[in-house]
C-alpha cells in the first residue's frame, strides 16, 4: 500500500513537473496571449460587473489569476497547480465511489488529462478549471453527507447557488450526485433522477435573467469552443506574435526560417519582421508569400478574433493610425472577454502618437487600474507631454476616405505626407509585386524610390527588370536604373530556362524558387 | 480610575475630532477638478443623486446647502449622496425655490483644498422618468455585442430590454420611442430573422419593412403622433475610413430616400416619384404630424467628393387621413450655405422647437468631432447654436422630454470615442443651460467601460417588454410582410 502510494506521488511528481516544464519552455505562448486577452481591473465597478452573470465566483478568481501568465512561468505554475488539484479532487471522488487507490488515481488522471488539452486551447480560461474544481469540493461534502434527507434536500438548492458561483459546475455536480445518490443513497431513484433533471434546468430557466442564448448558459464561464489537443502550429504562430511585440525582429526570422510555415498569419509577421529589418525588397520570396495577403490581415466580418487582434501591428508601424486604431478597437470587441490588456495598450500608444490626450487618458486609466501595466501607463503618462515621438511623423497629413482594404490608398497616402516612410514605401511595392501587378509596381517605384546611390534591392530589380524588358528598354535605361549586371544575366538566364522548361515548375525550382520571376509565373492565389 | 477613564475618553475623542475637521486647509479660487463636471448644471427634481469624484484624491468632504439645510458627506475620493437626502433637498429646493450650494474640500497629495462653492440649479419642470439607449462599443462597421437598455433616471436601476447575444449576435439598431410614450416604440433587428420589432400598447410585432423598389430595409425613422404612421428613410450605407489624425469614420449613402409605412395595413407610401433623385435621410414628423422634416442633399459622387456632401433641412407636408405626401417641399434651413450639413432634426413635442446637429459635411455625424447641436425656433424663425452646451467633440443623437423642457444627447466631450448621455435644460425663453451627464452610483463607472452609450431616447414610463420577448420574436415569430400596393 506504501510501495503505491510512494509509486503514485513520484509519478503525479513527475506528470507536474512535466506539465509545468511544458507549459514554460514549449507552450508558454498560449497563456501569454489568454492574459492578452485579458483587463483585469482592480476597481469594485470591475468586480461588481462579474455577479451580472453565473460563474461570477471562478470567473472573478480565474481573470484575477491569469493576470499571472503575463510571466511565463506564472502561467506554467497556475495551470499545474490547478491540474494538479483537479487530479487530487477526482481522485478523491472516484475513492468515494469505493474506487481501489491505485485505479482511482490512474482513473483521475483521464480528466486532469482532458483539461490539460482543454488548456492548450486558444481560450480555454482557467475559470473553467476552477468551476470544476468547485463541483467537485461540493460533491465531496456531499458525499460525507450521514443524512439521506439532507443529501435530497440540500441538493436543489446548492446547485443553483453552485451555478451562480461556478456555471456549468452545475452539469458534473448533478451527475455526481445522481451518480452517487443511486448507487449510495436513496432508493427511490426515479425521485434522485426527478430532481437531477430540475438541477440540470437551472440553467435554461435562468439564462434569460442572465443574457445568455441556452449553449453558453450551459458551458459558462468557457465562452468559446473547446479544442482538445496540442496545436503546434498556433504555437508557431502565437511565438512570431509575441516575438515581434517585443520588436526581437531578428528572431522572427530565424523562427520563420526553422518553421518554413506556409501560414497567412507567419507571412503576415514575417514579412513584418522583414520590413523592420529593412529586408523586405531583398529576402521577400525567401519565405512563403501567400500573394498581397500576406502583407494585411483582414478586418472583416470573416475574419477571425485573433486576425482582427493581429492585424493593428502592421498599420501600427505603417503611421496608418486610424487603421491601427480601427483593428485594435475591433480587436478588443471581439475577444473573449471584450477586454484586451494588449489592445488597450495598443490603443493608448496610438492616442498618445496621434496627441489626443482625452482618448490616451482613457486607456492609461483602464491600465492604471491593472497589477502588470500600471508601471507602463505611468511612464506613458509622462510622453502625452512630449513632441518628439517618432511615429508620430509618419500619420498622414492629408484627408481622404477609402474602404478598409484599400491598402494601396492606404500606402500612397501614408508616402505623400511623408516620402520618408520607408516601411510605407516596402509595403506599397511588395504590394504591387505580390500582386504581380507591373505596371503599379512601376509606377509606385518612379514615384517614390529613390535610390540615391545605393545597391537596389534583389526583388525590386527582379520586377524592375520585367518592367523595363516588357516595354524593350535599352542598355542605357538599365544602367539608368541601375540595374546589376548579375540581375540582367540572371533574368536572361531563367528566360531561357523557362522557355526550355516548356512551363514547368521543377526544373526551375532549385535555383530560382527565390526569385520574383518564379513567383510570377508559377505562384497561383487561391 | 474613574479619571483614567475620562482622560482616555477625552483623548479619545479628541483624535476623533481632530481626524475629521482637517486642519490647514488653502482656499482655491477656482471649481473643483470633478468628474463628472457637474459644477452649475441645472437638473430635473426628478433625477438620481449627482455622485461624483476627484481622481486622485485622499480624502473628500462635500456639504450640499440649501438655505439653513446642510447635508455633510465624506469619501476618500468619491461622493456617494444618499437617496432619501437627496430627493428631499431637491424637492425642497424646488418648492423654495432656491439653489443648491456645494462646496467641497479634497485632500491632494496630503494637503487639503478648499474649492470655490458652485451651485446646483434644480427644476420643478419634470424629465421622463426613463432612457433607453444602445450599448455599443464604439467599433465602427461591425460589432460583437449589442444591448438596448433602460434606465430609470430618478434611481440607478438599469434594465436590459434586448441583448444581441440572444439573437445569434445579429445587429440592433436604434430604439425609438413615439410621443415619449413606452407603449409605442420600435426597433430594427437585423439578421436572417430580422425585421423591425414594433411595440404599441405591449403587442410586440415584427415586419419586415422592406418592398419592391425601397432601396434597403427601414433605417432612420420616427412615429407620427397618432402612432398609425412612421416615416423612415431607406439608405444603401458604405462606411469609409478616413487617413488623417484625428477624423475616423465616414459612412455615407450611396442612395437614400423615404418612405412612410401605415402601420395598421402594412402599407408603404413611397416618396413621390416628382422629385429630383436626391439624397434623403433623417426624417421626422412635425408635432401634429401634417409634415415630415428630413435633410436632403443634391446627389453627387461618394466618396470621392464626400468632402461637398452637405445636406439642407426640408420640410414637405403630409396627410393623415389620405396617407399622402404633398408634392413640395419647403427649405427650413438652408445648412449648405454657411457650408454646414444638417442631421437629425428632431421637433419638440410643443411644436415650438426644431433641435438638430450640423457638422462640416455627411450624414454620420457621430465621429464628426466638430458636430454641434443648433436649435431652430418655429415660431420666430430664428436659428442658434447653442453654444453652452456644445463641445469641442461630437455632440449628437438627441431626444426630447414629453414636456419640451429637456432633451437628451449623446456626446463624446470626454474622450472623444465614447458617447455619454447628457441632459439639457431649455426654459421657457428658449435658452439651453449646461448639461450634465446621466448620474451613475459608482462615477468611476464611465472610466471603466469600453461601452458607448448610443442613442439615448427618454420615455414616460417603462418599457413593457424585455429582453427574453426580443429573443422569442426574433427566433419564433415570422415577420409580417409590407406593400406598396
Amino acid at each position: 500500500m506504501r510501495k503505491e502510494k510512494v509509486i503514485t506521488t513520484w509519478a503525479v511528481g513527475i506528470l507536474s513537473v512535466g506539465c509545468f516544464l511544458f507549459f514554460l519552455l514549449l507552450y508558454p505562448y498560449h497563456n501569454l496571449l489568454k492574459e492578452q486577452m485579458t483587463l483585469f481591473l482592480h476597481s469594485k465597478d470591475y468586480f461588481l460587473s462579474y455577479l451580472a452573470k453565473p460563474a461570477w465566483l471562478t470567473h472573478y478568481i480565474g481573470d484575477l489569476l491569469t493576470q499571472f501568465y503575463i510571466h511565463p512561468a506564472g502561467g506554467a505554475l497556475i495551470v499545474t497547480a490547478s491540474l494538479l488539484a483537479l487530479w487530487l479532487s477526482f481522485r478523491a471522488l472516484f475513492r468515494a465511489f469505493d474506487m481501489r487507490s491505485g485505479i482511482a488515481s490512474l482513473a483521475a488522471l483521464i480528466p486532469a488529462g482532458i483539461e490539460f488539452l482543454f488548456h492548450c486551447g486558444l481560450h480555454y480560461p482557467l475559470s473553467s478549471t476552477f468551476s470544476t474544481l468547485l463541483a467537485l469540493g461540493v460533491l465531496t461534502v456531499f458525499f460525507r453527507l450521514r443524512s439521506n434527507t439532507l443529501y435530497r434536500w440540500f441538493f436543489l438548492p446548492v446547485a443553483i447557488l453552485l451555478y451562480y458561483l461556478a456555471g456549468h459546475a452545475i452539469i458534473l455536480f448533478t451527475a455526481g450526485w445522481l451518480l452517487f445518490g443511486i448507487t449510495h443513497k436513496i432508493k427511490r431513484w426515479y425521485y434522485t433522477i426527478l430532481l437531477a433533471v430540475c438541477s440540470l434546468s437551472v440553467p435554461l430557466l435562468l439564462r434569460t435573467i442572465f443574457l445568455l442564448p441556452p449553449g453558453q448558459a450551459y458551458a459558462y464561464p468557457v465562452k468559446e469552443p473547446l479544442t482538445l489537443n496540442v496545436d503546434m502550429t498556433w504555437k508557431k504562430i502565437l511565438e512570431l506574435d509575441y516575438e515581434s511585440q517585443r520588436e526581437n525582429w531578428t528572431k522572427v526570422l530565424l523562427l520563420a526560417q526553422k518553421y518554413e510555415m506556409r501560414n497567412r498569419i507567419a507571412s503576415y509577421y514575417t514579412n513584418l519582421a522583414l520590413s523592420q529589418t529593412d529586408l523586405l525588397g531583398e529576402w521577400l520570396f525567401h519565405f512563403y508569400q501567400p500573394g498581397p495577403a500576406g502583407l494585411f490581415l483582414p478586418v472583416s466580418q470573416q475574419s477571425t478574433p485573433l486576425t482582427i487582434a493581429f492585424s493593428n501591428e502592421v498599420f501600427f508601424r505603417l503611421g496608418d493610425l486610424n487603421m491601427a486604431q480601427h483593428s485594435a478597437m475591433l480587436g478588443t470587441i471581439f475577444s473573449p472577454n471584450h477586454r484586451s490588456s494588449r489592445l488597450v495598450k495598443r490603443l493608448a500608444e496610438i492616442h498618445i502618437a496621434i496627441g489626443d490626450v482625452p482618448a490616451a487618458g482613457k486607456y492609461l486609466g483602464l491600465l492604471d487600474k491593472t497589477l502588470f501595466y500600471r508601471k507602463w501607463a505611468a511612464a506613458a503618462r509622462e510622453l502625452l507631454t512630449q513632441e518628439n515621438i517618432p511615429l508620430r511623423e509618419k500619420i498622414p497629413t492629408l484627408d481622404t476616405v477609402r474602404l478598409a482594404d484599400d491598402y494601396i490608398t492606404s500606402l500612397e497616402v501614408l508616402l505623400e505626407s511623408n516620402p520618408a516612410n520607408k516601411t510605407a514605401l516596402d509595403y506599397l511595392l511588395c504590394f504591387h509585386i505580390l500582386n504581380k501587378d507591373i505596371p503599379s509596381f512601376r509606377d509606385s517605384y518612379d514615384k517614390w524610390y529613390n535610390p540615391s546611390g545605393e545597391r537596389i534591392p534583389g526583388v525590386y530589380a527582379q520586377a524592375l527588370i520585367v518592367s523595363l524588358f516588357q516595354e524593350g528598354a535599352d542598355n542605357e535605361t538599365l544602367i539608368r536604373y541601375g540595374i546589376p549586371v548579375h540581375v540582367v544575366n540572371d533574368f536572361m538566364d531563367y528566360t531561357k530556362a523557362y522557355e526550355e522548361a516548356g512551363g514547368f515548375s521543377a526544373a526551375l525550382r532549385e535555383r530560382y524558387d527565390k526569385t520574383f520571376w518564379f513567383y510570377f509565373h508559377f505562384a497561383t492565389f487561391r | 480610575m474613574k479619571n483614567h477613564f475620562n482622560i482616555h475618553l477625552f483623548l479619545l475623542i479628541t483624535v476623533i475630532v481632530a481626524c475629521s475637521k482637517p486642519s490647514g486647509i488653502i482656499k482655491k479660487d477656482a471649481l473643483p477638478p470633478i468628474y463628472p463636471d457637474y459644477a452649475d448644471v441645472t437638473v430635473p427634481v426628478n433625477i438620481a443623486p449627482l455622485n461624483f469624484m476627484i481622481t486622485g484624491a485622499k480624502g473628500l468632504i462635500v456639504h450640499i446647502s440649501l438655505n439653513d439645510k446642510n447635508i455633510s458627506l465624506k469619501g476618500r475620493n468619491k461622493i456617494r449622496i444618499p437617496a432619501g437626502k437627496w430627493h428631499q433637498l431637491l424637492n425642497e429646493a424646488t418648492s423654495t425655490g432656491q439653489e443648491l450650494s456645494v462646496t467641497v474640500l479634497a485632500k491632494i497629495e496630503g494637503q487639503w483644498y478648499q474649492y470655490s462653492s458652485f451651485l446646483w440649479h434644480v427644476r420643478a419642470d419634470t424629465i421622463d422618468p426613463y432612457l433607453s439607449y444602445r450599448l455599443i462599443e464604439p467599433g465602427y462597421e461591425v460589432w460583437k455585442t449589442i444591448q438596448i437598455a433602460e434606465r430609470e433616471l430618478g434611481t440607478f436601476r438599469e434594465r436590459i430590454v434586448a441583448d444581441n447575444r440572444l439573437i445569434g449576435n445579429s445587429c440592433m439598431n436604434c430604439h425609438i420611442y413615439g410621443n415619449q410614450d413606452p407603449s409605442l416604440s420600435f426597433l430594427h433587428l437585423r439578421g436572417p430573422k430580422g425585421g423591425t420589432v414594433l411595440n404599441r400598447d405591449g403587442t410586440l410585432r415584427k415586419i419586415n419593412i422592406f418592398d419592391e423598389g425601397m432601396i434597403s430595409p427601414a433605417v432612420y425613422g420616427n412615429f407620427h403622433p397618432s402612432g398609425r404612421y412612421a416615416v423612415y428613410s431607406t439608405n444603401l450605407v458604405l462606411p469609409g475610413f478616413h487617413t488623417q489624425k484625428g477624423e475616423r469614420l465616414e459612412v455615407y449613402d450611396q442612395e437614400s430616400d423615404l418612405v412612410i409605412v401605415d402601420l395598421d395595413y402594412n402599407k408603404v407610401i413611397p416618396f413621390p416619384e416628382s422629385f429630383p433623385v436626391e439624397f434623403r435621410t433623417f426624417p421626422v414628423f412635425s408635432a401634429t404630424g401634417d409634415a415630415v422634416y428630413y435633410c436632403n442633399a443634391p446627389r453627387i459622387t461618394v466618396p470621392d467628393s464626400i468632402f461637398h456632401l452637405r445636406y439642407d433641412l426640408l420640410k414637405i407636408s403630409f396627410n393623415a387621413d389620405t396617407g399622402t405626401w404633398g408634392n413640395k417641399a419647403d427649405t427650413v434651413f438652408r445648412a449648405s450655405s454657411l457650408g454646414l450639413s444638417v442631421c437629425h432634426p428632431k421637433t419638440s413635442p410643443d411644436g415650438r422647437y426644431l433641435l438638430f446637429t450640423m457638422a462640416d459635411y455627411g450624414t454620420f455625424p457621430i465621429w464628426h468631432q466638430e458636430t454641434d447641436l443648433w436649435l431652430l425656433d418655429l415660431e420666430s424663425g430664428k436659428t442658434s447654436l447653442l453654444e453652452e452646451i456644445n463641445s469641442p467633440y461630437s455632440d449628437t443623437y438627441h431626444s426630447w422630454s414629453s414636456n419640451s423642457r429637456w432633451f437628451v444627447f449623446a456626446s463624446k466631450r470626454d474622450d472623444g470615442l465614447y458617447g455619454k448621455p447628457y441632459f439639457c435644460y431649455v426654459d421657457r425663453e428658449g435658452n439651453a443651460h449646461k448639461p450634465f451627464v446621466l448620474p451613475q452610483k459608482d462615477p468611476e463607472t464611465y472610466h471603466n467601460t469600453l461601452k458607448s452609450y448610443n442613442i439615448p431616447e427618454l420615455s414616460r414610463g417603462k418599457l413593457p417588454f424585455g429582453a427574453a420577448d426580443i429573443e422569442r420574436i426574433y427566433n419564433k415569430v415570422p415577420a409580417e410582410k409590407v406593400s406598396n400596393k
